[in-house]
Order: C-alpha cells, then structure tokens, then sequence
C-alpha cells in the first residue's frame, strides 16, 4: 500500500518543529514503525532531502529505545507493543499517517523524532544502579516512556509505581527500602504530572504493566507519611 | 552610542514573591493532594448517596415527604437546638466541597506544568477539540466512552457545581428564578413538586444526574487507587464494579424524581 506520512521535522531542541508531507511510502501491513519510518527515509533520501532522525535499537521490543508517536497514540496503533514491534494493519491504501516524537513534558525533542528520555533515569537512579535496574527487570519494564507520554498529566505513575512495587523485595533492610522507595517518591514529583487513573499508559505500555501498580504510589506515600505503622 | 557605556538595566528581584496560592501548596506532594481529593470526594459521595435515600421518601407521600424534612432540621433535639446538626453538616460539605475543588485545581496546574503547556497551547487544543479538528486517533485506538467519561472530571465537576449552586438556590433558600413561583418555605414536597414540573428544570436536573453518575464512577475507583486499596487485579475489578454500582444507583435513583413528577406520578 502507499502511504502519505505526515513525519516530525526539528532541527535541534531550541527549533520549533513541524509535519512534513513525504509521499509516496510504499509500506506493508506487516512493516513496524520503525520500518516505515525506514521507507520514509528512502524516500525522503530519492527525494535528495536528508533522512529523519528517530531512536533505534534493539527492534525486538525488549530495550527500550525506541518510540515516536502515532497518529496521537505513543508507540503506534496496535496495543502493548513497541514502535519496533507494531504493524500497519490499522491502516489501509493512501490513508495519511501523522509521526512525532513522543511527547511529555520531561521529554524533551533532540532531533526530528529523537527524544531525550532521561527524566526515567534519574528517577530510577534514587534508587541506586544496579539495584533500580533489577527492580525495572524484574517487573519486566523497559523503561521505554511510553506511559508518561501517553498521559495527558505527564505522569510516570505506571513506571515509578512498577519501581516502588518492585524495590522493597531487593532491599536487605527496612531503613534500606524507606529510604529507597522516599527518594524514588520525591524523584518522580520533581519529574513528572499527578495521576488521574487515565488508563492510557497501561495500553501503550509494551510491557503490559497492570493497573494495580498505580496504586504503589500512594501505599509508599502512606508508609512514609506514618513511619513504624506499617511492618 | 557603545553598548557597553549604557548604564545596567536594573532587573527586579528575579524570583517574584511566592502568591498565596503557591505557599499553601509548597508542601504538598502529588500523593498528599490526591488523599484530600478522595477524602473529601468520600464525603461528598456518601452525602450524595444518603441524599438520594432520603429523596426516594418523595415516593411515600406529601405528609411523609414533610416529615422526614422536619426530621433533618430536629436531629439532636431536643439537647440540641434545631437547625444545629443541620447547620455542622452544611459546614462538613462546603469544607469538603471547597478542598475537593482547591486541590483539584492545584493538581490541574500541576499536571499542565508537567505536560509544559502554557496559556497559548492550551487555547489552541481548546479550539482545536471544540472545532472537532484534532486529528483522528488510529482504527482500534479511538477513545471508548468510559475512558471520555474518565477524562471529562473537570467538565462534569463544573457542572455539579453549577447544579448544586442551582439546586439550593432553587430548594433550599427558596431564591426567584430558581424557584418556582409557588415555592414555600417548610412544604418540601410541595417544592419539589413545583419546581420539577417546569419541563426545563426537570430536564437540566435529568442531565446533571448524568454528570454525577460519570464523575462518582470515575471518581469512586480513582479515590480507592489514591488511598491504596487497589493493590491486585480481583480487588481492582471489585471496585470498579462497586464504583459503577454506586454511580448507577444514585444517579438513576435522582433521575426517577423529576421523571416521576412530569408523568405526574408524583404530584
């Protein structure tokens, strides 16, 4: 089929960016976004304009890397997959597609469709690497930001939620897990929105992290708020 | 003329003294203001759900209907003067009312702030969505009802407030045009009666209910996520059913009334 994709064109984070029309894109049902956007780069170079910039990695849906925004909806059309491991199959010959970076206000655009993800980094890293990262593993998180550019709120809720579920089994005492979880706790108010039980962020997220560790938030919160009343 | 011979531009203080807005909420996290929206969202509910209890007595009778309404003024009589237990409540539903609203805003803010808005960006979605222009979301993502009806809590909460403004303008205080002509103070039901036969009055209480049904349901599962309950998918699923359960109810139990007295069941 041929496409039309409307693709993010930005110089660099200080210029204002905008939809460039590129067309033909001959695209198949089963391509990723990650290989549309390489047929867009083919036409793009035919066309002897420069290639858009856009994360890559790993293609497998397993490092995180990757995504760029579609059509409104972060990582693309199908749910719970990566940009890397979607398909076309919503849409159909000629349709129009709009493609730009992921957006959250803790995300700020790089390049084109590049975007500066280390709003998640920091945050995990209150918890100390490597310990943070075997939390996210654990939970099966690829800290990718799909979530918190689903939400309207700007809230990472999903991803600092799954941390706080997953830290308290890795600290070796109590004082280890308070003051992990209450610097994760502070991280993420700095970092990101309050959230709204939205549900937008469980249907992006190419983990399939589940609702119930939205919740983690506020049961860390309450544990800090009233020291020794929890074990 | 140099640039350099100009004399410095004085810059005022660059850090501008914090408005009283901001100082009452310095200190408080995203978590601490979520407790206080479910808290007092709790009360308002639990009123909202007595109420319409109270309500279905319309269903007994002019001379029950009057009764029960003497009954709420006299609670705690005769220790207490009447009106007081009344008056403790009126207080509780503003106080709720008041920080639901407050800490609503502050963490609307908030999430504007996250998201990088600013004043011009906000128009411009405001336009956009209001002219239907947004661009269409993809085949299989397009937006449910629930999940519009879980993102509008701002709109249906402003029209509760305008609602309950006008439903104690209308009822309560007896205050013309929200009232009817007939109204008089100390005949509930023959308010009620009067005020819900005019068929625009009858139909904006009608669509109100609809609003409360949205915002209790949304409303209910959010307050339980903030206050930790939802910790595994079986009491997830409980709650949300609790929560639509409840909405339901007490928005289809009001709906009955205004559509009781224009069939003129109850008259």
């Amino acid at each position: 089929m041929l496409l039309t994709v409307h693709v993010w064109r930005q110089a660099s984070a200080e210029d204002q960016g905008t939809f460039v029309a590129v067309s033909p894109v001959e695209a198949r049902e089963d391509m990723s976004i990650l290989d549309l956007l390489d047929a867009v780069n083919e036409t793009l170079t035919r066309q002897g304009d420069d290639p858009v910039s856009f994360d890559d990695g790993c293609r497998e849906g397993i490092c995180g890397k990757c995504g760029v925004t579609v059509d409104g909806v972060p990582h693309g059309p199908d749910k719970n997959q990566a940009s890397c491991t979607q398909s076309l199959r919503a849409y159909r010959d000629g349709d129009e597609i709009f493609i730009e970076p992921m957006r959250a206000g803790s995300f700020p655009v790089k390049k084109d469709l590049s975007v500066d993800k280390k709003a998640l980094r920091r945050v995990a890293k209150e918890a100390k690497f490597p310990v943070a990262l075997k939390a996210l593993g654990n939970a099966g998180c690829i800290s990718c930001g799909a979530c918190v550019a689903a939400c309207p709120n700007g809230s990472g809720q999903l991803y600092v939620g799954t941390l706080l579920k997953e830290l308290p089994p890795l600290a070796k005492t109590p004082e280890e897990r308070n003051e992990r979880s209450s610097k994760v706790l502070d991280a993420a108010e700095h970092e990101f929105g309050p959230c709204s039980l939205l549900g937008d962020c469980m249907e992006v997220c190419p983990a399939g992290l589940p609702l119930e560790n939205l919740t983690e938030v506020a049961r860390e919160n309450l544990r800090r708020m009233n020291p020794g009343k929890y074990a | 003329m140099n640039p350099a011979a100009q004399p410095p531009t004085v810059t005022p203080d660059s850090t501008p003294k914090p408005s009283a807005w901001e100082v009452m909420f310095k200190d408080a996290t995203n978590a601490e203001l979520k407790l206080a929206m479910a808290a007092s969202g709790t009360i308002l509910s639990l009123f909202t759900a007595g109420h319409m209890a109270g309500n279905m007595q319309v269903y007994l009778g002019r001379k029950h209907f009057n009764e029960y309404a003497e009954f709420l003024r006299m609670i705690g009589a005769p220790v207490l003067p009447r009106n007081s237990v009344l008056w403790v409540v009126r207080v509780g539903l503003l106080a709720s009312a008041t920080s639901h609203i407050m800490a609503g805003t502050e963490l609307t803010l908030r999430a504007m702030r996250a998201e990088r808005h600013t004043v011009q960006s906000t128009v411009q979605d405001l336009k956009l969505q209001l002219t239907g222009k947004q661009r269409r979301r993809p085949r299989g993502r397009r937006r449910s009802v629930p999940q519009i009806i879980a993102r509008s809590m701002r709109s249906t909460g402003v029209v509760l407030g305008l609602f309950t403004a006008y439903h104690v303008a209308d009822l309560t205080v007896g205050a013309r045009p929200a009232a009817s002509v007939k109204h008089r103070h100390g005949d509930a039901y023959g308010n009620l009666v009067a005020s819900l036969s005019r068929p625009s009055v009858a139909f904006f209480y009608t669509a109100s209910m609809a609003a409360l049904a949205g915002h209790m349901i949304h409303g209910v599962r959010t307050a339980a996520m903030d206050a930790g309950f939802t910790t595994t998918e079986q009491r997830a699923q409980l709650i949300e059913a609790m929560a639509k359960l409840v909405g339901a109810t007490v928005a289809l139990g009001n709906v009955t009334i205004p559509v009781a007295v224009q069939a003129k069941v109850v008259r």
